[in-house]
């Protein structure tokens, strides 16, 4: 019989390694919006006539930080006129267009700049101007745009790093009134603000990542594989008002709508195509009913959650208060694995808006929230969410 | 020369166990906002139905089980109201002198005192209630699904108005504490008048995972060992107070910090008070610092930190942006450790961000963050966080039954 002789130091570095593996697998987690990390993703950016977005970023780390940033434009245009579109039709598609910069800033440097106006490179700007501070390069400002943000930590030359150095939040302003139509399609008040934490992709600093970023939790971390969104039924009551709500009272109704965010994790800016990911929607009411739905996202969705599944009559939906029956439901949305085992990972983004009708007006307020996760996305089988970038150089 | 033979099946295996301790303690990550836990926070939630007519601000809290079973939930408001020293009446022991609700000659007493409560969630099972009101019958309280009921009840705040914090723990069917993160949680702040006129701002609850094996299950829950660390450092980027902000609407921006210790002890009522660090970067690199006490809650004007109450000083403060020039900046807070060992000094936020028309005839906005805000709307959302606490926290619990005579 041959006899295999263990080799001490061999065997204890083997053992070392396996449960360095288990290390690694234990210790990734899905995306965070409390860390720094090294893919900052602004899953909803809006400048038009209503709306406006400020956008804040900052270096957490003690040395400078380069950032390569990619505006994905999902706003609907016309494939006729050029001209920008409401309803989705045949020649109102969106342009899934990417623009990208560069920005680099000091250490611990907080930045921001107004999407509509982007940031120049003036050392003049004056004390308590916009500009003042260190500009972190030129950003390109924006006009009639609908889509995210997405920011990757790179080197001075430009290749992908793992620093974990990169955080943000977006500000979504009401710049003027709009009106509107209850429940899924509130209006608008002037000066109304909603903010939200980007959200990070953590990279592993053990690691150089190439192109395309794989986020495979062993470069950076895999997507959620599940995200959990608590949210009012459409058209429900907002509870603060209710006491307000009445004949004999000053405000004559209440209701609450939500949209939703969402973004693949999958990206191919070399090649400008848009990713499509199928998702489930599982929706539990406060009666612990279970209901479900379903859509594609194709590059972006920003939708009121009733048009996901019965756009132009939110009563119908199973989002809706009629239909659910109890004023708050919790849904877990859910990518689908294709018959080809591939499948893609999202990131999202809710806005809670809620409006009251007065006698003579109906006034609205939003606020976001980052959605709840769950789990790590990484398919047997089949390739990780990646994010191809264009060549930094020809 | 004598050699040591070392046993390859034990070394690999002394080996191993060593990564797994080094597993073990990396797995002890900060806090989330964004993934369900077994301790639940809800730094800031105000009450005010009684002082206006037809203006009510509130706010509304959501809980929701992720898992698949039922879970127990044992929930402490705590009421962080001021009180006048004679009259008792409810005013902010860091408010505006100018504006207190004291009389001439009585001072404001900060408070802080606990009401706890429990209740039963059904799988997946999503609740809201208001803090005014709570919810006296849970939703399947009385009509079972799956042969299982929700129960238990959701006391109001107790008082109105009221300012404080929300903190929920999962516990099992004897009220002890699990090692189960099964908790989300949103708050939602909003103000309407029958104008109409509404704000609104929301945040997500955070939550502080327990560790998989290591909860004791006694009332004494250890952040740091039994639950994840609290953040050693918190990082809040905002606009510097007074900045007009640069939309077409160029209102002014203030920003308030609600800061709650990780440490409290619910059983013997004895509020803790850490001292905090602040360190200031502006867009041109510069830092500056400052530092406060905080005991047991503490809600804030950012220019507020390092000047006197009130509009008074905030012109010089250094969140200000008549000092820093530029308008957003990055905060570095962080809870001063000490070698106690009973409790620790680590710290949990919330910012909110209110956006006002700036006010004639003074460069500072006071009034705004206030009920008297002009036009005013407001945003929130939970600071980040770096780094984990070497100080373990603690939380002490009152006992769920009485002890046995």
């Amino acid at each position: 019989m041959r006899k295999v002789k263990w080799d001490a130091f061999l065997s204890g570095l083997c053992g070392f390694a396996v449960a360095l593996g288990v290390v690694a697998a234990g210790a990734r987690a899905d995306v965070t919006t409390e860390s720094g990390a090294s893919i900052l993703v602004f899953p909803y950016v809006v400048t038009d006539s209503n709306f406006d977005t400020v956008i804040q970023i900052a270096n957490t780390g003690n040395s400078m930080l380069h950032a390569h940033c990619f505006y994905v434009d999902a706003s609907l245009h016309s494939t006729l006129s050029g001209a920008s579109c409401d309803v989705p039709s045949a020649t109102c598609l969106p342009v899934w267009q990417e623009t990208d910069f560069l920005i680099w800033l000091t250490k611990q440097q907080p930045t921001h700049w107004l999407a509509s106006a982007g940031r120049n490179i003036d050392p003049s700007d004056g004390f308590q101007s916009d500009g003042s501070g260190f500009d972190p390069g030129r950003v390109p400002p924006l006009e009639d745009f609908r889509g995210e943000l997405k920011c990757i930590e790179v080197s001075e030359s430009d290749e992908p790093i793992t620093g974990n150095h990169l955080k943000g939040e977006a500000t979504i302003e009401v710049i003027s009134d709009f009106s509107g139509n209850l429940p899924n399609d509130p209006p608008g008040t002037k000066g109304d603000v909603a903010k939200y934490n980007a959200v990070g992709i953590l990279g592993n600093p053990d690691v150089q990542p190439t192109n395309p970023l794989l986020l495979d939790d062993q470069v950076y971390n895999a997507c959620p594989s599940k995200l959990i969104l608590n949210h009012f039924a459409t058209g429900a009551n907002d509870p603060v008002a209710v006491p307000l709500t009445g004949t004999s009272e000053p405000l004559t109704n209440s209701s609450v709508a939500t949209f939703l965010t969402l973004v693949p994790c999958s990206e191919d800016f070399e090649n400008q195509r848009p990713k499509s990911v199928t998702i489930q929607f599982l929706i539990y009411n406060e009666l612990e009913q279970r209901f479900s739905a379903s859509t594609t996202v194709t590059c972006f969705l920003h939708v009121e959650l009733t048009d996901i599944d019965s756009p132009g009559q939110p009563t119908r939906s199973a989002f809706s208060e009629n239909f659910l029956g109890t004023d708050v439901a919790h849904t877990e949305i859910t990518p689908v694995v294709n018959n080809d085992g591939t499948t893609g990972g999202l990131i999202g983004v809710a806005t809670r808006v809620v409006s009251v009708v007065g006698a003579t007006s109906t006034v609205s307020a939003s606020a976001a929230y980052n959605i709840h996760t769950e789990g790590s996305l990484v398919p047997d089988g089949a390739p990780p969410d990646q994010i191809l970038l264009p060549l930094a150089s020809e | 020369m004598r050699t040591v033979k070392w046993n390859p099946f034990l070394t690999g295996g002394v080996i191993v166990l060593g990564a797994i301790l080094l597993c073990t303690a990396a797995a002890r990550a900060d806090v989330t906002s964004t993934n369900a836990a077994a301790i639940l926070v809800f730094p800031k939630v105000v009450v005010d139905t009684t002082t206006y007519t037809n203006d009510h601000t509130d706010t509304i809290i959501q809980i929701t089980n992720t898992s698949d079973a039922p879970v127990n939930v044992r929930c402490f408001w705590v009421d962080a109201n001021g009180h006048c020293s004679n009259s008792g009446k409810i005013c902010n022991p860091v408010g505006d002198p100018l504006k207190t609700t004291c009389t001439q000659f009585e001072f404001c007493n900060p408070g802080w005192q606990e009401t706890d409560f429990s209740f039963r969630l059904t799988p997946k099972q999503p609740i809201s209630f208001t803090a005014s009101e709570g919810l006296s019958n849970l939703p399947l309280s009385d009509i079972p699904n799956n042969g299982q009921f929700s129960g238990g009840s959701i006391l109001p705040v107790q008082e109105d108005p009221f300012v404080g914090e929300l903190k929920c723990v999962e516990v099992d069917d004897s009220e002890q504490p699990t090692d189960s993160n099964d908790l989300k949680g949103e708050a939602t702040i909003e103000q309407v008048t029958g104008a109409p006129t509404v704000d609104s701002r929301g945040y997500n609850g955070v939550g502080i995972q327990a560790i998989s094996g290591q909860n004791d299950g006694d009332d004494v829950l250890v952040l740091g060992t039994e639950y994840n660390s609290c953040p050693n450092i918190l990082i809040l980027d905002h606009f510097f107070d007074d900045a007009t902000e640069p939309s077409s609407t160029h209102k002014k921006v203030r920003t308030h910090l609600t800061l709650v210790p990780c440490s409290e002890d619910f059983n013997l009522q004895a509020p803790i008070t850490t001292t905090v660090q602040y360190l200031v970067f502006n867009e041109f690199e510069q830092r500056f610092s400052t530092s406060r006490s905080v005991r047991c809650f503490s809600e804030i004007v950012l220019s507020d930190i390092d000047t006197r109450p009130g509009a008074t000083g905030d012109a010089q403060s250094i969140f200000n942006v008549a000092v820093q020039g530029t308008l957003t900046g990055q905060t570095l807070i962080r809870g001063v450790a000490d070698a106690a060992t009973t409790y620790g000094h680590g710290l949990l936020a919330i910012a909110e961000e209110f956006h006002c028309d700036a006010e004639t005839g003074t460069t500072v906005n006071a009034d705004c963050g206030t009920h008297d805000g002009s036009n005013q709307f407001s945003a929130a959302y939970v600071t980040q966080q770096r780094g984990t606490r070497t100080q373990n926290d603690f939380i002490y619990l009152p006992a769920a039954s009485p002890p046995s005579p």
